[in-house]
């Protein structure tokens, strides 16, 4: 990968802050968006800002058609059977509540899940359990810190509708391995949802290789437009989900006794879209396939193993997760003894204009379960390059130098 | 999971303005600490709201070696 050049498409990176160039290491928060997905945006607003699948004039039809397009490229990128497969939303957050409003999901019928999960695939099974009476079971790591199948397959039974889990961990990168994952759940007669929010921005998925029946995630990740996600579902499981957001495009007709919905994917999109940000995420998509995900992929691991052996031995430094970068993929969160999160944030941010995230990552629950306030947390991704990395390593040792 | 009231942006505005009145640089930690000693919240996780508070020129903040830290103080206090 060409990096240098990448980084000439993203006009961010070109804007220091007194005069410090911007080291954005937040990418598993946001993602940065290249110029051609701007270009595509202000395209569409420019020249056909207008409603898509209404109206029949040369406008509306051709938002219509980049929406198509739009879906066509997403189902490619994740080797969909079908684009009717996909599904566009705001977010990972809104995929995730799609499948757990709409699975059928009654009481006494469980879901499990891990124990590292992002609050957007914890918050929903905690409501549908006060609301209707679900079993929620969350299965804990092993002592490694890793996902234990072992423990997966003890909690499965008869009872278990749905196993949703984290592909990828946003506060220590680690992956669950789905394959395995989905023939536990397959062989209990379970369905598989699949967090990709923090998967799918850097690394191949093909949701038939990985055998979940559902995958969600944020293009925003995926240096698309914010405000856009997807969900990708078995076309026969998504055939018998009922839309959480009817009205105008998911009905194929309605008289004052009834109302007739259409098929997936149109009846979960109700309403005017997010045009913009469609045809926005089909040009970031488009972005990513040209660069290649293993060539992101490889990038952003080396990355990870650079800041890894950088950082190692630096006193008062506990790395979350697995000490191999291998196994974080895109991410490097920690603490430093006796220092806040926080602080170590605004001080990269202030001194050296180094972005990363603290806090708590939307996974209070790990965190309060590990004694945890918060963790400070790097995230790399395909415009980063290793001169960011070691400078991000001296500016901490630096920082922790002088405070503890 | 324990609850405090929940302040409005002004009212967390002015508490925090006067807490720092006295001149005196406090800590994210001293800042949470004195909004629960009093029952209360920021809308927001008290350090994002500090930091807008700061974005906004209403505070200032910086790292501060003895604090082992980051510090928030007032440029306009009294103290």
């Amino acid at each position: 990968m060409d990096v240098d050049r990448i980084r000439s498409d993203f006009p961010p990176l070109a804007a220091p802050r007194g005069g410090k160039p911007l080291v954005y290491l937040d990418s598993a928060c946001m993602a940065l968006k290249p110029r051609p997905v701007i270009d595509a945006v202000v395209d569409y607003y420019e020249n056909y800002p207008v409603c898509g699948e209404r109206s029949v004039h040369h406008l509306a039809s051709k938002v219509s058609v980049r929406v198509d397009e739009a879906r066509e490229v997403a189902a490619r990128h994740f080797n969909a059977p079908s684009k009717d497969e996909v599904v566009f939303l705001r977010n990972t957050t809104e995929a995730i509540n799609l499948v757990a409003h709409s699975f059928g999901l009654e009481r006494g019928d469980e879901v499990i899940t891990g124990d590292k999960e992002h609050n957007s695939n914890l918050a929903p099974w905690h409501l549908l359990r006060k609301r209707r009476g679900i079993r929620y079971t969350v299965v804990r790591s092993g002592d490694d810190g890793l996902f234990d199948l072992e423990a997966l397959k003890a909690a499965v039974s008869s009872k278990t509708k749905l196993v949703s889990l984290t592909h990828m961990s946003n506060l220590d990168g680690t992956a669950v391995p789905a394959r395995e994952a989905a023939e536990i759940a397959h062989d209990a007669g379970a369905a598989l949802l699949l967090d990709g929010a923090q998967s799918a921005p850097h690394e191949p998925v093909d949701v038939q290789a990985l055998g979940c029946d559902f995958f969600a995630c944020s293009v925003h990740k995926m240096c698309g437009p914010t405000g856009v996600g997807l969900l990708w579902g078995r076309a026969e499981q998504l055939e018998r989900m009922d839309p959480q957001n009817p009205g105008g495009s998911t009905v194929a007709d309605t008289t004052y006794e009834d109302a007739v919905f259409l098929g997936a994917p149109r009846k979960f999109e109700g309403g005017l879209q997010d045009y913009a940000g469609i045809v926005g995420a089909a040009a970031a998509i488009r972005y990513l396939d040209a660069l290649g995900m293993d060539a992101i992929s490889a990038h952003v691991r080396a990355l990870n193993r650079r800041v890894t052996a950088g950082l190692e031995g630096l006193p008062g430094l506990r790395l979350l997760g697995p000490p191999k970068a291998e196994a974080r993929g895109a991410v490097y969160s920690f603490t430093v003894d006796g220092l806040d999160a926080h602080d170590i944030a605004l001080i990269l941010d202030e001194t050296a204009n180094i972005a990363i995230r603290s806090g708590n990552h939307c996974v209070h629950s790990w965190l309060r379960a590990h004694g945890l306030k918060g963790t400070a947390r790097a995230s790399f991704y395909l415009y980063n390059t290793p001169a960011e990395c070691d400078l991000f390593v001296g500016t901490l040792r630096s920082v922790v130098g002088q405070l503890r | 999971m324990g609850e405090r009231r929940v302040m409005g942006e002004g009212e967390a505005e002015s508490f925090i303005l006067a807490l720092l009145a006295d001149g005196r640089r406090r800590t994210t930690q001293e800042v949470e600490a004195a909004t629960s000693g009093e029952g209360v919240q920021c809308p927001d996780s008290p350090v994002k709201f500090l930091m807008k508070m700061q974005l906004r020129g209403r505070i200032e903040g910086e790292m501060d070696p003895k604090a082992r830290g980051w510090v928030w103080w007032r440029r306009d206090a009294v103290g």
